[in-house]
């Protein structure tokens, strides 16, 4: 498959009062033409930083200190702002995850679709809002017409979150980030927003990054999934590698606290302490005081990636061939047991 | 008694101009009892939020009654003598709470406000019970410092839950408080809201549309569809024995988080089947249909 998009060696942090802040570790990612990678990690570790500095929508605070972003092969990292909000909306778009950073509160939704199709496109106003009503009526929204010229807060939160997503393809870009798109959709919407995602896929070859927290729907949607730790992707691999074959403790932890695998009545797992404020990181593995597999080398040396197959890899110890062997835990086929 | 909330025929209608009027919420019926958490889940746009948002006063009610532990406060002047009950033991998390954030206030600032506002403050014991509400939430004492704009999402909805519930309410409105929030995260927020139900007796009304969370959490379970209730029962009754076609639809909707069963059978509903004229009816004890 070829790249339309690849990330060598990406490091980016944000210059505070209180320090240098490691939002991003030498980040190394490839997204194929028509797929669809889902993003997953826990709150903070760098999942909606890693899109917006692919779009470059960060503060100034923010400095890329290493790497590459090839978009169709040509480093976007040393191009202009002007050249680079040529990139937004055409070829790379992106639905954040609290809608209401992209609407404009007081213009009513139907316009704002309409402008972000006339942006892009040379056609007629009349024909943009015909298109226009047609997406709002796509994502779900009833009576379309009606509500065209409504304000924002006319909306529940599930529709606000289904009208970003309209705006964000209605400028028909090549790559889509889609930063928790679903969040705030109930189920039954929820499937079929995601069938229309993989419709349009299927349609038009467009390469969409899904961020989510929700394993149920990236097992849904995602070709490819990659977690996230402390701004380091800590493993990678096709969706079924993933779920039936995970590698990484971290990744064992996040199955483990799913609701899904918990029993009526007694506590949710979780992953012990929390992920680290990432400034002043300690060295070796910074998943080292939560994981209980833990290595004395975890504490000196930070795991390279090792590679499992062709396509999945894993940044851990314990997949070094001195490394003593465990068991890991089941969760298909069976019971999650640790 | 033993509710600490009664909704009666709750009516929402908001007049968008003369030729629109959107009906939000149609007549809807439910208590919440004193160390309950009461689930509402249900189709996006069904109300859900709308509920929330009449039962913490925000609108005036096109027609119906709220009680809280008894006084019928969607009455104004009951409101107002009641006002600081109200404020200190009825609490909302908004489902985009985090936006709501102060962007000029730090966070310890912003979690102190409330205590500050309702008499509660007491410097060392209030310092540290910050610093706790904090650590309950899943994070650190050097958050304290920050200003919203400087963490992620999740880590602001999660300000938002440590605010709200400093002020140890007796009940929660948690309108999809974590829907934001990433599974690990989410376990331990779950683990709290239970711990406070158990241990300190706190109600909630909870808002979600992740029913394996629901399911996991509630102990009853009303389920909505434009603006009415279609079924309400005990959590495991309601998803073991499903009896109005739109709870089969969303129950069969879930997603799986099992690559394998990708393309699981989806029971679609019309919503334009529901008929405007029925009635809640229990088919078996506390088991009510919409027929
Ligand atoms: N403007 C900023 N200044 C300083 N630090 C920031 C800024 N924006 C983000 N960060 C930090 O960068 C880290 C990554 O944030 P990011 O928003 O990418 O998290 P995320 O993975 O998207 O989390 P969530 O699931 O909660 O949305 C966080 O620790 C956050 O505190
Ligand atoms: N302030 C308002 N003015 C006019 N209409 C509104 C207002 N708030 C909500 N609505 C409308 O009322 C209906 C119910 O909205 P509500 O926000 O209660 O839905 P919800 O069940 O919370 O949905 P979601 O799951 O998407 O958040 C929607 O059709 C919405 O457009
Ligand atoms: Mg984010
Ligand atoms: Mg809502």
């Amino acid at each position: 498959m070829e790249n339309i998009l690849e990330i060598k060696n990406l490091s980016l942090s944000f210059y505070t009062p209180s320090g240098e802040i490691e939002a991003l570790r030498n980040i190394n990612l490839q997204l194929g033409k028509g797929e669809i990678l889902g993003i997953v990690g826990e709150s903070g570790c760098g999942k909606t930083v890693l899109s917006k500095t692919v779009l470059r929508l960060l503060p100034k605070n923010a400095k890329i200190k290493n790497g590459e972003i090839l978009l169709n092969g040509k480093d976007i990292v040393p191009y202009s702002e002007s050249k680079m909000r040529g990139l937004r909306g055409s070829v790379m778009s992106m639905v954040f995850q609290d809608p209401m950073t992209t609407l404009n509160p007081t213009i009513p939704i139907g316009k704002q679709i309409t402008e972000s199709i006339l942006k892009h496109s040379n056609i007629k106003y009349n024909e943009a809002k015909k298109q226009a009503i047609e997406m709002l009526d796509m994502v779900g929204i009833d009576s379309p017409e009606k509500r065209f010229a409504m304000q924002p807060h006319f909306f529940s939160g599930g529709m606000r979150q289904r009208c970003v997503l309209a705006i964000a393809l209605a400028s028909k870009p090549e790559i889509l980030f889609a930063d928790e798109p679903t969040t705030a959709l109930d189920v039954t919407v929820q499937a079929k927003i995601l069938d229309i995602l993989l419709k349009i896929r299927d349609e038009t070859r467009i390469s969409i990054v899904f961020i989510t927290h929700d394993f149920g729907v990236v097992a849904r949607i995602a070709d490819r999934i990659a977690v996230m730790y402390a701004g380091k992707i800590v493993e990678v691999g096709k969706t079924e590698e993933i779920f039936y074959d995970p590698r990484h403790p971290y990744t064992w932890g996040l199955l483990s606290s799913l609701p899904y695998f918990a029993k009526k009545g007694e506590p949710l797992k979780c992953i012990p302490g929390m992920p680290p404020v990432m400034m002043n990181l300690p060295k070796g593995d910074v998943f080292a005081t939560r994981n209980k597999y833990a290595l004395d080398i975890d504490y000196e040396k930070e795991p390279p990636i090792f590679d499992i197959t062709d396509t999945h890899k894993a940044a851990t110890w314990l997949l070094d061939k001195r490394a003593p062997k465990i068991k890991p835990p089941k969760f298909f086929g069976g019971e999650c047991h640790e | 008694m033993n509710d600490i909330l009664s909704v009666h025929n709750l009516v929402q209608h908001f007049k968008i101009n003369s030729g629109l009027t959107i009906n939000a919420v149609n007549g809807i019926s439910f208590d919440v009892k004193k160390g309950e958490i009461f689930g509402l889940v249900g189709e996006s746009g069904c109300g859900k939020s709308t509920v929330a948002k009449s039962i913490m006063g925000l609108y005036s009610l096109t027609s119906g009654e709220i009680y809280f532990k008894g006084n019928m406060i969607s009455d104004r002047k009951i409101y107002r003598k009641n006002k600081d009950d109200i404020h200190k033991n009825m609490q909302i998390i908004f489902q985009d709470s985090s936006s709501a954030l102060n962007p000029r206030m730090t966070i310890e600032k912003i979690i102190r406000e409330p205590l500050k506002a309702n008499n509660m403050y007491d410097k060392t014991k209030s310092e540290k019970q910050i610093d706790e509400l904090l650590r309950q939430v899943g994070l650190d004492v050097s958050f304290r410092q920050k200003y919203p704009g400087e963490i992620s999402g999740g880590q602001r909805q999660r300000v938002a839950i440590a605010r709200s519930i400093a002020l140890s309410p007796e009940l929660i409105i948690a309108d999809e408080p974590i829907a934001s929030l990433d599974i690990s995260i989410q376990a331990q927020i779950i683990n709290l809201f239970q711990k406070l139900q158990r241990e300190y007796g706190f109600s909630f009304i909870f808002i979600a549309h992740d029913l394996s969370i629901v399911r996991f959490l509630c102990n009853r379970v009303a389920v909505m569809v434009k603006g009415r209730i279609v079924e309400t029962a005990p959590t495991e009754v309601l998803f073991e024995n499903p009896l109005h076609p739109y709870t089969k639809s969303l129950l069969s909707a879930i997603p799986v988080p099992d690559p394998k069963i990708r393309n699981s059978k989806f029971i679609d509903y019309n919503e334009k089947e529901l008929n405007d004229n029925g009635i809640l009816k229990e088919v078996c004890p506390q088991h009510f249909v919409y027929m």
